[in-house]
């Protein structure tokens, strides 16, 4: 299959992920954004797409590793963190659940199999872990990473709230 | 007053009188002495010149009598020869008459004319008087002085004329007859009628031929009555002589034997040799000193021959009459200096006698000193001359010698007590100059080692001064290099400045390109990104995508290439420019660093300065201290020198305090001596 492959710097060494091609809605380069207080240390604040205000989350942080730091080759990736949210029916609602991942070196895109010999299933094997199989590939191992899976039901109600107007107007 | 008796000749009087006034009557003596020689030289001179012109006085009166009675003759004898009155007996009578009365100097006048020369002789014995004429006539009249007569005057013939021994009427004869001469002739003295006189006859000569003779006769005791006033007055006798014989004379020799002398010869005479022999000739006068041949005294004699009758005139004055004019000055003189000489001899006693007293009292006091005695005091002086002023000093000496003995006598005690210190003290002298010896000793040597450690150090200190004259030149020559190095600095710094300045210009260029390669950069990141999109558009487009993702994937790695490429640019920019960044911060550093540096250039070449003049002073100093090392090297050796002097000095000094002690012993004996001596002297209270 067809992933989008890139490193992160954790404290013992760069790690090398991949996330599928289908689950990437676009790319996107690094954008301004602006921090919410009271959230979680990995995620980074809001930004504007579209008219919609998305969060953004620094994947090196919730990987386990230090804030990423911008490079030439740092990018977002707009991908459905909170799939069930989205409406493919209407334009407006084709964009919700959607949220922005800063990673902090992008390598391109790679055809990998994940299901050669020296595959690997992961230690989480768990129907919702975000982390998924590992393998070898061009000298070094990568491991697959399911964005739709990366944020527990708690942190999907924390960063969607369940509407914006909706929820000003409870309160 | 026990005064020693000194013999006259030795006592201030004597010698005084002894060597005052010998002297000065020797020199008065002298003085008169050769006061009269001179005094007689000129009595001598001057009584000549009397003599002479009293010779002279008396020759010009008597010749000028003569002169007179030869006048009257030529006029009695001219009136007959050419006057008219030849013949004429009676008026001749009567003027011989007149011519007797009335000439005081005229004995006789009278006419004798020849037998009957005028032819009258037979008639005048008729008519004229008898006394005027012979027995026949001849007319002989003479008229003379007769004082017996009423009138004064006789008449009488002249007789004796033929007589050859009166020579009256034959001389005149005779010279008018056979020479043609007519002039006075004076005669012989003759004794006429017991009356002795001269005669002055002119002959009478008429058409030619000798008729008679006139003259005049004067007596000798009439020329002698002329002597007489003129030897009263001129102080002298005069005798007078004629053809042989004497006419007149006022000296008594010839008084007593008037008569004979007056017709005495003078050949006969004992004035014969003055008479004779000094005559040279009319008016000539000669002055002659000689014995008196008769008296036998001493005379002046003045000779005269007179010019009228060959007359000799002799002059005499006693050369006594002058020496009794000298003796008179010499007793004069004589007394006035013997009255001086006692005067100053009364002076020098008087003088001498004062001097003398207090002399005395000087010489007493003196003895008494002499004798130990300073008892009793001396008397204060009363005349202020120099014995009074000995007197005094005398008097303070004798004080003075008694405060000092008084004082001596005091200071032997002091001086024992301090001889008994001084033989203790020179004892402890001793000892000390011992110690000191040996300090010498040392001192020597370690001064043997100062002076060698001092030349030790003079060699150094040459060599110092060496460097320090090659370091004043590498100073300067430094300093002269630093100056081309400031130079230098100085144009350094403008090459910097112009380096900073372009390496400016290229930053900004570099910055240019930066903002192309950005452009660049964000094109290719656009391109790549929307390759990536392209790509996973295509993949999710499945089989109908794949042509669209090869181009996807060519755009990509174009855009990976370029991005690639502008990366390698912009590196190689910022590189560039950190370069040229560094590059301009190195170039104002460096012009700091050149600023510093020409401070550091500055302040060293002032150093440098300081340092040249430092080292010239030093040069200066350490050739004063080199000259200074010299000097103490000198200094040591004569310190040694010294030492060794001293030692010996020590040694000797040694001996000589143990003299020294010696000496205070007898010093001690000495002072009582002393006291004992002093004792003796008598003090007053």
């Amino acid at each position: 299959m067809r992933a989008l492959v890139f490193d992160t710097q954790l404290p013992d060494g760069p790690r090398r992920w991949a996330i599928g091609c289908s689950a990437i809605v676009e790319l996107l380069p690094v954008v301004s954004w602006r921090p919410v207080s009271g959230s979680p240390p990995w995620t980074l604040g809001l930004f504007e797409r579209k008219r919609l205000l998305m969060p953004l989350i620094d994947l090196s942080v919730r990987l386990g590793g230090p804030p990423a730091a911008l490079r030439l080759g740092s990018r977002i990736l707009l991908v459905y963190l909170a799939p069930e949210r989205a409406d493919a029916g209407s334009p407006v609602g084709r964009l919700a659940g959607l949220g922005g991942l800063l990673v902090e070196s992008m390598l391109g895109l790679e055809t990998i199999d994940w299901t050669t010999d020296g595959a690997h299933a992961g230690f989480a094997c768990a129907l919702d872990s975000p982390f998924g199989p590992l393998v070898s590939h061009d000298g070094t191992t990568v491991q697959l990473l399911h964005t739709e899976r990366l944020l527990n039901g708690d942190e999907r109600a924390l960063l969607f709230p369940e509407s914006g107007r909706s929820a000003a107007l409870a309160e | 007053m026990n005064e020693t008796r000194l013999p006259f000749r030795d006592r201030l009087v004597g010698r005084m009188l002894l060597l005052g006034v010998l002297p000065t009557v020797l020199v008065v003596g002298l003085i008169i002495g050769g006061n009269l020689l001179r005094a007689y030289r000129a009595f001598e001179v001057r009584a000549e010149w009397d003599i002479m012109q009293a010779t002279r006085e008396a020759a010009a009166e008597i010749d000028a009598q003569s002169q007179k009675m030869a006048v009257l003759a030529a006029t009695l004898g001219r009136a007959q020869s050419s006057g008219g009155m030849f013949g004429r007996r009676a008026e001749t009578l009567l003027l011989l008459k007149q011519l007797t009365e009335s000439e005081a100097d005229v004995q006789g006048a009278y006419i004798v004319y020849q037998p009957n020369a005028d032819g009258a002789d037979a008639a005048s014995l008729l008519s004229l008087p008898p006394e005027s004429m012979d027995l026949r006539g001849r007319f002989v009249p003479y008229w003379r002085k007769d004082p017996s007569r009423p009138e004064g005057v006789r008449l009488e013939p002249r007789v004796s004329m033929d007589d050859p021994d009166y020579l009256y009427y034959l001389e005149p004869k005779r010279l008018a007859e056979r020479e043609a001469k007519q002039e006075v002739v004076f005669t012989k003295p003759y004794f006429y009628e017991s009356a002795a006189m001269i005669e002055q006859v002119f002959p009478i000569v008429v058409d030619g031929r000798f008729v008679g003779v006139a003259g005049v006769d004067r007596s000798l005791e009439t020329i002698d009555g002329t002597l007489a006033p003129i030897a009263d007055r001129l102080g002298g006798d005069i005798l007078l002589a004629t053809r042989g014989l004497f006419i007149a004379s006022t000296t008594d020799i010839g008084r007593k034997e008037n008569e004979q002398l007056k017709t005495t010869s003078v050949v006969d005479s004992p004035f014969r040799r003055l008479m004779l022999t000094h005559t040279t000739g009319p008016g000539d006068v000669r002055v002659v000193r000689g014995i008196d041949p008769v008296l036998g005294t001493e005379y002046f004699y003045g000779v005269a021959e007179l010019e009228h009758g060959g007359w000799t005139l002799l002059l005499r004055k006693p050369t006594a009459q002058f020496v009794a004019e000298l003796w008179k000055l010499l007793g004069l003189n004589v007394l006035s200096g013997l009255i001086g000489v006692t005067i100053i001899a009364v002076i020098l006693i008087a003088i001498a006698r004062g001097v003398g007293r207090r002399l005395d009292v000087a010489v007493l006091a003196a003895s008494r000193v002499a004798d130990g005695d300073l008892a009793h005091p001396v008397p204060i002086a009363s005349a202020r001359d120099e014995s009074g002023v000995l007197l005094d000093s005398f008097r303070k000496m004798a004080e003075n010698l008694n405060r000092i003995v008084g004082q001596v006598r005091h200071a032997s005690i002091q001086i024992n007590s301090t001889s008994t210190e001084l033989a203790a003290a020179s004892r402890e002298q001793e000892a000390t100059i011992a110690s000191f010896g040996a300090s010498t000793t040392q001192i020597g040597a370690a001064t043997r080692e100062i002076s060698a450690t001092g030349e030790e150090l003079l060699r150094t200190m040459q060599v110092i001064s060496e460097s320090a004259l090659g370091a004043g030149q590498k100073a300067q020559d430094s300093r002269e290099g630093i100056e081309s190095m400031r130079t230098s600095m100085n144009r350094l710094e403008h090459a910097a400045h112009n380096v900073a300045s372009r390496l400016g210009a290229i930053n900004e260029k570099a910055q240019g390109i930066n903002a192309i390669v950005a452009a660049i950069t964000k094109v290719a990141d656009q391109t790549n990104l929307l390759s990536v999109n392209a790509a996973i558009e295509a993949e999710k487009a499945g089989e109908f995508g794949l042509g669209f993702l090869v181009v996807a994937r060519e755009i990509r790695r174009l855009a990976d290439q370029t991005a690639s490429a502008t990366l390698d640019i912009e590196r190689m920019i910022r590189q560039t420019q950190s370069a040229v960044g560094s590059g301009v911060m190195e170039m104002d550093k460096f012009g700091e660093s050149l600023h510093a540096v020409q401070a550091d250039v500055d302040r060293v070449s002032g150093h440098l300065q300081g340092i040249v003049s430092h080292v010239e002073d030093d040069t200066l100093r350490v050739v004063q201290v080199t000259e200074g090392m010299r000097n103490q090297a000198a200094g040591a050796k004569q310190i040694d020198e010294a030492m060794r002097t001293l030692n010996a000095g020590a040694r000797q000094t040694l001996q000589s305090a143990s003299e020294f002690g010696r000496a205070a012993s007898d010093l001690q004996q000495a002072i009582a001596v002393l006291k004992t001596t002093v004792s003796i002297i008598k003090l007053r209270d």
